[in-house]
């Protein structure tokens, strides 16, 4: 095996599952997902000479996979009035690992605003700081910091007003 | 930072190392558990964002990269045969003036002869014994006495019309080719003639026109002196 294989095997083990998921939050389809995941990875693959260093990987990769998106929204525009469906029937096949709580959040999730879910897919999921955050959505510091603070705060509203699943019941 | 700005500040970041936000979670209980129920969402939300990943993913990504690996040299396979059909198309346009239309004279025939039959020059497989090639010779009248080398081809083909033996000889620099014509072939003779590969000598016997061809680099004295020597044909 090739350096550039061996370096290509170990980025594919190491982001593939961040990846795919940061990617069902773009897109809420799974089978969308996945192709995002393999078309940011073959771009990887052709342009990995230009990744000088490993611990760039993952801005990196997010990067090539935000673009990748931005491509399939020129190829087709898709009707946003499908989202809730689509979501629905992603939800279904979820499996039981999703507990209830988890269920209602994750709809809660996927009602915020691209611009506040994203930021925060990347923190939270991803382990990104505000500085990788603002330079990958290319946004300056603050407005991500703002867009993170107005994205906990409406999940929060919502847990409050669901009795279900009461922040205050974990608080 | 008054406490608009506080809760700004910890609910971009539950767990900031801000200076200002750390002074004022030590002050405040009430501070402490806003942040406390703030990282218990943090979890929840990491829950809920973390959707199960196909179980086979990292193999499927690796293995469409390998695919496209394999694509890829099949596609340079593709190109290089490509180019080498080129080449050859490029090479038999170079030599058409040589084929078609025939020529009229006896270096021209037999350059589009050694071109025809290129392949017998390399393959040096299977030789031709002495017998045999006396068998053919016989034809035109003539026989081989003895040979010093090898003989590697020997078939009748025709110029303009005219039997002619068409044969390769295997000589220390390499093959030459020796056409055996009968005197009435009615092409114009010729002395010595060359293209880009080959050159070639013309050799007028008593009862028959011999044509030696061999590659640029290769000389063809020798070879035409035991010819002279060893080629003898019947009254």
């Amino acid at each position: 095996m090739s350096n550039k294989q061996i370096r290509y095997e170990a980025l594919v083990r190491a982001f593939h599952a961040d990846l795919f998921r940061y990617a069902f939050w773009l897109c809420h389809q799974r089978t969308v997902a996945e192709d995002l995941v393999q078309e940011t990875f073959l771009r990887a693959w052709k342009s990995l000479d230009s990744l000088q260093e490993a611990a760039a990987a993952k801005g990196w990769l997010i990067t090539i996979l935000r673009r990748e998106n931005a491509r399939r929204f020129e190829r087709k525009q898709f009707d946003y009035q499908d989202v809730d469906q689509d979501w629905l029937e992603d939800e279904q096949s979820e499996g039981p690992e999703q507990t209830a709580e988890n269920q209602q959040l994750h709809q809660y999730i996927a009602r915020l605003a691209e611009e506040y879910r994203e930021p925060l897919v990347l923190q939270v999921l991803l382990g990104m700081t505000g500085d990788e955050i603002a330079q990958t959505l290319e946004l300056n510091l603050n407005t991500v910091n703002t867009r993170l603070f107005r994205a906990r705060q409406q999940l929060r509203e919502l847990l409050l007003q669901s009795p279900a699943t009461g922040a205050s019941q974990h608080g | 930072m008054d406490e608009l700005e506080f809760r700004r500040r910890l609910l971009s970041n539950p767990t900031t190392s801000d200076e200002a936000v750390v002074q004022q979670l030590a002050a405040d209980p009430d501070k402490q558990r806003l942040q406390h129920e703030l990282m218990i969402l943090d979890q929840q939300i990491k829950a809920s964002l973390a959707v199960p990943v196909p179980a086979d993913l990292a193999d499927r990504l690796l293995l469409s990269q390998g695919l496209l690996q394999h694509k890829k040299i099949r596609q340079r396979r593709w190109w290089l045969g490509m180019a080498a059909s080129l080449v050859l198309v490029a090479g038999l346009v170079q030599q058409r003036d040589h084929l078609y239309p025939w020529p009229d004279d006896v270096a021209g025939h037999a350059l589009a002869h050694v071109y025809h039959e290129a392949k017998q020059l390399d393959n040096n497989d299977s030789l031709i014994d002495l017998d045999r090639v006396n068998l053919l010779l016989a034809d035109l009248g003539g026989q081989l006495r003895s040979w010093p080398g090898t003989i590697r081809y020997a078939s009748f083909c025709h110029f303009q019309g005219t039997r002619s033996l068409h044969l390769i000889f295997n000589t220390a620099q390499g093959p030459v080719t020796v056409f055996v014509l009968p005197k009435n072939h009615g092409l114009q003779p010729g002395g010595d003639f060359y293209d880009a590969q080959f050159h070639g000598h013309n050799m007028q016997l008593a009862k028959a026109d011999l044509v030696l061809v061999a590659g640029k680099n290769q000389s063809l004295s020798g070879i035409a002196t035991t010819l002279q020597q060893q080629l003898q044909f019947q009254i």
